[in-house]
């Protein structure tokens, strides 16, 4: 039986420049996946670097690649960073879409799938691993240098499986 | 995710009514033995269909293997692909014409990582169309301190057929407990 799902658990648009959202209180049942999209500016430049449960921990790998604006493509790839890297905002619109896989899960490490297209530069995938078996329970989206500006809008889904 | 289904969800939002995005089954994989999975009856009445896969192989050495999907039991060469892979030193571009089953991105294997899981997102468009050949997009990743790996594929399938079964392996290799795959239907 279809049963409806992809709902929207919370949204928040920042109001005033910052360099940290935290979405705590994550929904503990109901759902395997989880879908953050960020569709915001940057003064300058600013990478998203998250953090789950506020572990800033060396737990996060990462494996990326790019297409950039001089025709190049790269892949470059991390092991035990204390963050994740989900991409980055400019001055012109950007948009970043993370795919949190089985985020309640107590038995296996979370793996997550990013597109991100900074526009002006380049666009980028990321596979990430957060190596943690406990729960996500809040979501930490930090930004670096001046952060987020006003108006940029960050989401949250739920998908059950 | 598309920015189609960015469009629905926002039109829900603002009342649109209705469910745009449906679960329509999961397979979760309980043994190890388990060297395919299907989704056997998949409902003709939605647009588009995603699919979400958190897998790994069974095998004793590093890997990475590749999930292979195919259409309808359908083996014949009707498959095309055009990758973008990106494995940490450099992104290879690849093609491939008359294949016998679609690639949807690699995954790792027990041996390689106890815990981490290869994922991808799979997107099928209008996959009822019976004028046009069916197309494919995925995205597909894994990291773990073996070998990593991110991808960008998209597949055609020739035929033109509506799609009512979807069949997966892992290069005949034994799909690892814990491992499952998701269906969705998208109005």
């Amino acid at each position: 039986m279809a049963t409806p799902t992809y709902d929207l658990i919370v949204s928040s648009t920042v109001a005033t420049l910052t360099t940290s959202v935290t979405f705590s209180s994550l929904p503990s049942t109901g759902y395997q996946d989880l879908v953050v999209v960020i569709n915001g500016t940057a003064e300058t430049e600013s990478f998203i670097r998250p953090r789950f449960n506020s572990d800033s921990g060396n737990n996060y790998s990462m494996v990326r690649m790019e297409g950039n604006t001089a025709g190049n493509t790269e892949s470059t790839s991390s092991a035990s960073a204390s963050d994740m890297i989900w991409g980055k905002l400019e001055d012109n619109n950007g948009l970043i879409i993370a795919q949190i896989f089985d985020y309640l899960a107590t038995d296996k490490h979370k793996s997550l799938l990013v597109r991100s297209n900074a526009v002006q530069e380049k666009v980028e995938a990321f596979a990430l691993r957060y190596a943690s078996t406990s729960a996500i329970s809040s979501i930490e989206i930090r930004g670096t240098g001046t952060g987020l500006e006003a108006g940029t809008l960050i989401s949250i889904y739920g998908i059950a499986a | 995710m598309s920015f189609m289904l960015l469009g629905i969800l926002n039109s829900q939002a603002a009342g649109g009514g209705g469910s745009a995005y449906d679960l329509l089954e999961t397979i979760n994989v309980a043994g190890g033995s388990t060297t395919s999975v299907a989704f056997d009856s998949i409902p003709q009445d939605y647009s588009h269909l995603q699919i979400r896969i958190a897998a790994k192989a069974v095998y004793a050495n590093n890997g990475p293997f590749a999930i292979k999907a195919n259409f309808n039991n359908s083996s014949s060469q009707y498959y095309q692909l055009k990758r973008l892979v990106g494995n940490g030193s450099n992104v290879s571009s690849n093609a491939g014409s008359a294949g016998s089953d679609m690639w949807w991105g690699y995954i790792p294997t027990l041996q390689a990582s106890s815990e981490g899981f290869g994922t991808s997102v799979v997107e099928l468009l209008d996959y009822t169309s019976e004028n046009k050949n069916t197309t494919v997009r995925v995205l597909n990743g894994y990291t773990n301190s073996n070998n990593a790996s991110v991808s960008l594929s998209s597949s055609l399938w020739l035929p033109t057929e509506a799609i009512t079964k979807i069949s997966f392996d892992v290069d005949s290799y034994p799909i690892a407990s814990g491992s499952r795959f998701s269906l969705y239907g998208i109005k």
